[in-house]
């Protein structure tokens, strides 16, 4: 109701005075936003006196929701203690478009103020109830997975493997360029770190075991987890958009009632296209994380090539190279699960979907991590 | 009402809750063959979901729904995509596959569901698509289309495999009054020349009573009035006469509750 360029707010005051049994508290000025504290301190105490109250609106000028709300809430709250007096004819209109006090007497209280044990409570259950949820959507989902995979082709469920190289195009190719940035830093930074520690050890004469240092790391940890989150983030996020805005404009419906399941004519190309670009990446990001172990080792450090090509080969073992790409694999099908799940998961709006790209990304990096320790410990252990 | 077994769509004591919530509380009706039978009623009515039931996209808590002879509820997931092809639904904003072009679109349910040759395939796409009026849209995309075109690419889809039943959500709704009424009129050609059956859930009324051979009204979860347009017109009943007349809800006249709280002094 207040517009730029209108006429000066004028401030607010509220003048008590007796008339018989009964107090009058005149209201002189805009009943705005800001004025509101005025009003309601001359209410409540001549409230307190125990007497009748008539609230003398005459003067009032101007006045906005926030006003209007004030009377409606102070005169339900008085109880018939409190009334309005003089009010001109557009705030008596103005008010008379709001439900009127009684219509929704009690209901304010609890609206405002739930109380905070009830509402922590009830945010725990909510939050148990939506995990047992988001697991057994998770389970389900790899279920179908594997049956879309092995089984269904053989009763009628085509195998989308064209649908699966599209995706995988998208997924891997366009991926190159970040991955090489990111392993290559991690292959300089790598062949510092270890330099630093080697010094430590034996001096200079040590540099050239950096080339071991940096070739298991990178082929066995960084190459892939670094990948997989560089997934994470850049495809499993994509998925659970894409699905979770087709859930939103019925497009997923709309398959099932053209007969075509989701799972399996969006989710299962979407999964295998990871399980397979994610191995492809992690290899070149292995080539490229040692090239930049290379360039310390050799160009900073100055370990001559030949000698740094000779170390890497020997110390890198085809078990560090193989073990990275299971576990690559394993990671892409866990980004890509994770990612449709959520996506599937999207309910309402535009909103649900940023949560849910948001939770997916989230979700995935941690089960990347997790799965990651659970393999380092089996190949620790059966000592691969 | 004939109770005839071989009616299409047969709803019997359809009921579907949300947790306590109860959407449809025992709604009942028969589509006849060759028949436009137009569900409407006020937003938030349970329309939709009546639809979605006669699709199988949810599954009611109790009560029966038989489309061409099946009662739904007994087919599980696989039989239900098989008994799918014999529907065609559209979706109310077309539902349209956004990383497709109109024609793949209209061509999907064709290249998953049979085994045309392309030539064929690529012909019946030419064909629906000059049916609802979009000869030359197949290479757009859908956001390229207007909300209009839009549904009537998702008509053209939901005709491709020559359903026997269609379902409309809300087909005109969003549509400016001249589109809204061209749609009608493609509707009521397409009747005339397929034969069609169709369940329309709609709450424009100008479209209802255009296109309706017969209608119910649908409140509260309740089917409270069924008939021709005329019947449903002449209808005298408050809450069905005030949804057909367009007058507001009566409410409480608050005003007097309000003057108990102003004082003329």
């Amino acid at each position: 109701m207040v517009l730029d360029g209108e006429p000066e707010i004028v401030p607010m005051t509220a003048e008590t005075s007796i008339r018989g049994p009964d107090r009058i508290v005149r209201l002189q000025g805009d009943l705005l936003r800001g004025h509101i504290a005025v009003v309601e301190r001359a209410v409540d105490e001549a409230l307190l006196s125990g007497a009748d109250v008539l609230l003398d609106a005459r003067c009032v000028g101007r006045f906005d929701s926030a006003g209007a709300e004030l009377l409606v809430r102070r005169l339900k709250a008085a109880e018939g203690r409190l009334l309005l007096m003089n009010a001109r004819q557009e705030l008596r209109a103005f008010l008379e478009a709001l439900p009127p006090p009684e219509v929704f007497k009690g209901e304010m209280t609890s609206f405002l103020r739930p109380a905070v044990a009830d509402l922590l409570v009830d945010t725990a259950t909510e939050v148990v109830e939506r995990i047992t949820d988001k697991v057994r959507r998770f389970v389900v989902l790899f279920l179908q997975f594997v049956y879309f995979v092995t089984v269904g082709p053989f009763l009628g469920h085509r195998l989308r493997l064209d649908r699966a190289a599209g995706e995988t195009i998208a997924v891997g190719i366009d991926a190159l360029p970040i991955v090489a940035l990111v392993a290559v830093l991690m292959g300089l930074i790598l062949g510092f770190q270890s330099a630093a520690q080697l010094e430590k050890f034996g001096g200079e004469g040590l540099y050239i075991f950096s080339a071991n240092l940096v070739g298991v790391a990178i082929t066995r940890e960084i190459g892939p987890i670094l990948t997989a989150i560089l997934i994470a983030g850049r495809s499993g996020s994509a998925i659970t958009a894409e699905i979770g805005t087709m859930a939103v404009t019925e497009e997923l419906d709309a398959l099932r009632v053209m007969g075509l399941n989701p799972v399996s004519f969006l989710v299962v190309p979407k999964i295998l296209s990871l399980v397979i670009s994610l191995p492809c990446l992690v290899m070149f990001a292995d080539l490229v994380g040692i090239g930049g172990g290379f360039i310390t080792g050799c160009l900073v450090l100055g370990v001559p090539f030949s000698e740094y090509w000779a170390q890497t080969q020997e110390a890198i073992h085809l078990s560090d190279v193989f073990t990275g790409l299971a576990k690559a694999a394993v990671f892409g099908m866990l980004i890509g699960l994770t990612g449709a799940a959520h996506g599937m998961m999207v309910r309402g709006g535009s909103t649900d979907v940023g949560l849910k790209t948001t939770s997916a990304v989230v979700v995935s990096i941690a089960l990347v991590i997790c799965s990651d320790l659970i393999f380092t410990m089996l190949f620790f252990l059966g000592d691969v | 009402m004939s109770a005839d077994a071989a009616d299409p769509v047969v709803v019997k004591d359809l009921c579907v809750s949300y947790g306590e919530r109860a959407i449809l509380r025992g709604v009942d009706f028969r589509v006849k063959k060759g028949e436009i039978y137009v569900l409407m009623g006020p937003s938030g009515c349970g329309k939709t979901t009546v639809l979605r039931c006669l699709v199988g996209l949810l599954r009611p808590s109790s009560g029966a729904v038989t489309v061409l002879g099946r009662e739904l509820s007994s087919l599980d997931e696989d039989q239900l995509d098989r008994f799918r092809p014999q529907v065609g639904m559209l979706f109310q904003f077309g539902a349209l596959l956004n990383s497709m072009t109109v024609g793949d679109n209209v061509a999907l349910p064709l290249r998953e569901r049979t085994d045309l040759d392309p030539a064929t395939v690529h012909a019946i796409v030419k064909l629906k698509l000059s049916m609802v009026g979009l000869e030359g849209t197949h290479r757009r995309m859908p956001a390229e289309l207007s909300g209009g075109m839009r549904k009537r690419a998702g008509l053209a889809r939901a005709m491709v495999l020559d359903p026997q039943v269609y379902f409309f959500d809300e087909p005109t709704s969003g549509l400016d009054p001249v589109t809204a009424a061209e749609f009608d009129q493609l509707v009521l050609t397409l009747k005339g020349a397929l034969g069609m059956t169709a369940v329309v859930v709609t709450h424009d009324l100008d479209s209802a009573f255009r296109i309706a051979d017969r209608m119910g009204v649908l409140i509260n979860g309740r089917l409270v009035a069924e008939g021709t347009p005329d019947e449903i017109r002449r209808v005298k009943e408050g809450r069905i006469h005030s949804f057909v007349n367009r007058t507001p809800r009566a409410g409480q006249d608050d005003r007097e509750v309000w003057a108990r709280f102003f004082v003329y002094a």
